[in-house]
This record gives structure tokens, sequence and C-alpha cells, in this order.
């Protein structure tokens, strides 16, 4: 479980996120949905440690961060919107790679079975540089994911990837929540939001403005509308439900 | 460490140009060794020379002077011309061959048969001027000879001179041999780099610095790609990705200034000891420099503009070194050389 505890952050004069506490419980399947500039990928930076909180504390089972933020990294996979890879290595010199950075040992059926269901068999000896954006976005999801990590991260795992490749991704994040892992990911697609989550997390004007599943957010969905009635993005994001 | 090592060496395999790169000064040297020395010998003295007595002997001093290598004899047709030169400082000084030269050589006479003209900032001049006066003294002492020998058997002036000048070849048959000697060391000779060489040595430092800065640019992208993120969170720390990228920026400078410092060692045939304190003494220098740099670079937060302020620090360096201009003793380039 972890626990955010009047979290906020800022950086020099601008203010990213505005104080907030929620709670993350092991296990669930989270999909961060919010107009852009909201604090979405702050947000999932702060848990995944990359960020310290300007103020406010965060705590993983039950301990603060600064006291496990080793266990911390060793629970986390993190899959972050920019495609952070080497382009001029091959896939599978990729995957050698950060196989060897990683201090702990890394299950090498989880490894396989990853590659099979997002089928990056098949552009194995590809340099990264020379594949479509969807091929790119299934090797970051790989490396990101490489640890077998309790607890995944993902910022716009799908973004502007086609169909076929979506699906693959899909399926694979499907199957790791099957095997009880929390998921927390960032998207604009309800489709993928649908298939993934079973609660949402909703941010608006630099703070997390509702938590709760689908039906809990079909009622309080006009209430929010009001609430933010400036936030014409929000109104866009709502307006499927 | 050699993770990082080894991904360098598999991205540089893709792109040749980058060992090209490390090569380039050793590939230069090679090919421009020849261009290096004939530059360094129009960097001789410029001297002028007015030759008013347009005799055989005034012509032959003047041969000589410029065979000698040191200085590069500038012909003016007057005094007037010559003065001017010197004033201006076109040349170091001008050397005045008076009317009558020879016909006092002849004689065995020395005295004010050449004029010496310098300013204030004349300071090279020196060799011109003992270049000229052994070149006189030659000629007058076989002409003292010949004119004695001559007045006491019947051996004519021309045969007597012949003889006389034929010690003076391929050296003088008596020199003083005048050696640098160090104080620490005064029984051994101190060897010394020629300043042209010490100038390619000083490109070569400016080179490597700045390949090794270039090399920064792989840090600064790593942290703008994300890809610095990833590698926190999955070895828990950045400490041994920065020890292995300065390991590596530090190796690319070493191993880039070395190469072509012994390239042009080897070519122009510099004694051991000499190759030895250089090398040695480069190696710290440089290792300093680069911790320097380093730790710069990070202090300025790893960011891209840093790179470029650091690319024109070693480019300061380099000018303010060469031109002697500006906080000297605080420049990399200035700690590189030894006694010079």
């Amino acid at each position: 479980m972890i626990q955010l505890d009047n979290v906020s952050k800022r950086y020099r004069r601008k203010q990213v996120l505005d104080p907030f506490s929620l709670t993350i419980q092991e296990g669930s399947s989270i999909g961060i949905i919010g107009p852009n500039g909201a604090g979405k990928s702050t947000f999932l930076k702060l848990i995944a440690s990359l960020e310290k909180p300007s103020k406010g504390a965060l705590s993983y089972e039950g301990q603060p961060y600064k006291q496990v933020v080793k266990r911390v990294r060793s629970a986390i996979g993190y899959v972050p919107q920019d495609i952070a890879l080497y382009e001029e290595l091959t896939v599978g010199q990729q995957i050698a790679f950060w196989k060897k950075l990683e201090k702990t040992k890394v299950d090498d059926d989880f490894l396989k079975r990853m590659v099979e269901t997002l089928r990056l068999d098949e552009v194995m000896d590809q340099p990264v540089g020379q594949l479509s954006g969807g091929w790119k976005r299934k090797v970051n999801l790989c490396v990101g994911l490489l640890k077998n990590p309790s607890i995944c991260l993902l910022d716009e795992p799908t973004a502007g990837v086609d169909l076929a490749a979506k699906e693959d991704i899909i399926a694979w994040l499907k199957e790791l929540h099957q095997q009880g892992k929390t998921l927390l990911y960032i998207s604009h697609d309800w489709y993928e939001l649908r298939k993934l989550s079973d609660e949402y997390l909703l941010f608006a004007e630099k703070r997390p403005v509702f938590q709760g599943t689908e039906t809990a957010l079909i009622r309080q969905k006009e209430e929010l509308l009001q609430s933010f009635d400036e936030q014409k993005d929000l109104r866009r994001i709502l307006q499927h439900l | 460490m050699l993770t990082y090592l080894s991904l360098h060496l598999n991205k540089w395999r893709k792109r040749p140009f980058v060992i090209l790169l490390l090569a380039f000064p050793l590939l230069c040297t090679f090919l421009l060794y020849p261009f290096f020395e004939n530059t360094a010998g129009e960097t001789a003295v410029p001297i002028a020379v007015v030759d008013e007595d347009q005799s055989d002997d005034s012509r032959t001093v003047t041969d000589r002077v410029e065979d000698s290598g040191r200085v590069r004899l500038v012909s003016q047709a007057t005094r007037a011309e010559a003065e001017t030169d010197v004033q201006k400082g076109a040349v170091e000084a001008a050397f005045i061959i008076e009317k009558g030269f020879q016909a006092s050589i002849r004689q065995g006479e020395v005295n004010e048969v050449i004029t010496w003209i310098r300013n204030e900032n004349s300071a090279l001049d020196v060799f011109a001027k003992e270049a000229f006066g052994a070149e006189l003294m030659r000629l007058a002492l076989n002409a003292k000879a010949a004119v004695i020998v001559e007045q006491e058997t019947e051996t004519s002036f021309e045969e007597v001179f012949q003889y006389s000048d034929q010690f003076w070849e391929p050296e003088p048959l008596f020199q003083v041999s005048v050696t640098e000697r160090s104080p620490q060391q005064p029984e051994r000779e101190e060897p010394q780099l020629q300043s042209w060489q010490v100038t390619v040595l000083q490109l070569f430092f400016l080179y490597a610095w700045l390949l090794a800065i270039f090399f920064l640019y792989e840090v600064t992208k790593d942290e703008n790609s994300g890809r610095l993120a990833r590698i926190k969170l999955i070895q828990k720390t950045t400490a041994s990705y920065f020890f292995a990228h300065f390991v590596i920026f530090a190796f690319i400078g070493l191993i880039s200034y070395i190469l072509p410092l012994n390239g042009l060692f080897f070519l122009s045939e510099t004694p051991q000891d000499l190759m030895a304190a250089w090398n040695i003494h480069g190696i710290i220098v440089a290792a300093l420099t680069f911790i320097v740099t380093w730790c710069l670079f990070m202090a300025f937060g790893k960011k891209r503009w840093a790179v470029y302020i650091l690319m024109l620090i070693a480019v300061s360096s380099f000018i303010f070194t060469i031109t002697q201009t500006g906080f000297t003793d605080l420049w990399p380039h200035q700690w590189l050389l030894i006694n010079q």
C-alpha cells in the first residue's frame, strides 16, 4: 500500500501539485485521467521516487519513502511517456543492456512471456531507431517492466500507437493485473481505460479531485462539472461517460 | 562500469566516425608533419639587410647567415628603409654592411664594418648578431692570416685565404659549445621542445579537451530523454552511472591527447627523457583538467548549455595561453608547459 499524505510539488516559482492525500491499495488498477497540465505525470514521478515532494510525505507499506527508497525502487516499474531507449541498439541489445543494469535478478520466464505477448521477438534484431512508434512503445514498456515489478506506473503507454500494438499492450497489462500487480496508468483513451481500470483517479486544477469506480464517477459527473466549470478539457474528458 | 563502456562501444560501432574523431589528431600529425616543419622554418626571425658594399665578401656573409636557418633575411635598398622597418616592427633588427666592407675585412679589420640597428622591442635579433659576428670573424681571420703569410712567403693571398678557410668546414676547428643546464641537475643538459612543437601540443590538448566535453552531450541526452530516470529506478542510484561516464569521459580526453603527442615525438625523434617528461606531465595536467571540467559540468546541473560554456572555457584557455594575455596561470594550457 502506498500512502500520500498532504503532498504537494513546486518547481521554483511554479506550483505543479497542490496539497492532497490519497491511498493506493495493493493489487488495484487505477486509470489516471485529467486535462493536460493537471499534474498527472508529476504524481507518477512522486510515486516512482523520481521526484521529491516539496511538502508532505509518502509512505510504502507504512514506512516513510526516505527510509525504504531502495525497496520502493525495487518494487516499482516505471514506463515514462518519452521513449527512454538507446536508439542505436537493437531490441535484443536494448533488453540485454537494461537487464544487465538490473541489480535484482530478472525473472527470465516473465521476460520471455512479456516478449512473446508484445510480439517483440519479431523485431529482436532491428535497431530501435528504425522501428515505428508502436514498436518503440512496446520496447519502452518491456524495458520499464523488465524486473517483474509489483507496482507498474505507466505514463500514456499507448500514446500514438496503432490498434494492433495497443491490443498487445492492453493484453499484457491485463495479464499483469490478473497476476495481482498494482497498475497506475495515465491515459486519454476510454477504450483502454475501461478494459483495464477497476477505479479512476481524476486530476483537475493541480490535484486529484475524484478517486473511485466508473459508476461513482458517472454519479458525480455533474457535480464535478459544476465545481470545475472553467475546465473545458475536463468537460471534454467526462462527456464520454 | 563495463556495461556502460560496452553500451558506448556498441553505439560507436554503428558510427565509425566517432572512432575516427579519436584518431584524427594522430592522422593529422602523420599527414601534416612536413608542413609543420616548413612552417617552423618560416617562423625564423626576420632581419633586414642593406648591402652598401655589394662585394663578394658582403654577399658571402649574408648568404652564410641566411643558411644558418634561425633568421630570415629581408633585403632592403637603403638604410632609411631598413630603419623604418625596424621602427614599425616589420623586422626584428637591421644590419647595414657599410661601404668598404671587403677592403677592411681583407686587411683583417672588423671595427665599424657592419652597423646593427634595433629598437627597444627587439629581442630575438641576438641570433642574427651572433651569426654576423661569427662570419665576420671567419673572413677577418682568414684575411689576416693571408696578409701575414703573403708578406713572409711567396704564397698568394687567395691561396692562403682558401687554405685557412677550410678549417671552418664543416664546423670551426675550435668553438665554444654553449648548452643550457638545469639548476637542479647541473651535470645534465636540459632538453627542450621547439616552440612550434609546443604550439602543436597545445592544439592537441585543446582538441582532446573539446572532444571529451563533446562526450558530455551523451549525459545531457540521457537526462533529457528520461533514460537517466530509468537508470535511477533500475540501479536504485545513479552513482555508478556517473562514475562510469566520468571514466569514459577522461579516457576519451587522455587517449586523444596522448596518441598524437607520441606520434609527434616519434616523427621528430624526440629524446626519450623529454618524451617521458611531457607524457607524465601531460597526463597529470589532463587528468586534473578533466576532473575540474567534470565537477563544473555537474555543478552546472548537467545542462546542455553547460557543454557550450565548457567548450568556451577550453578555447579561451588555448587562446589566452598562446597570446599570453589574461590570467595566464589559471589556464590548463599554461600548466601544460614544462620549462619552456
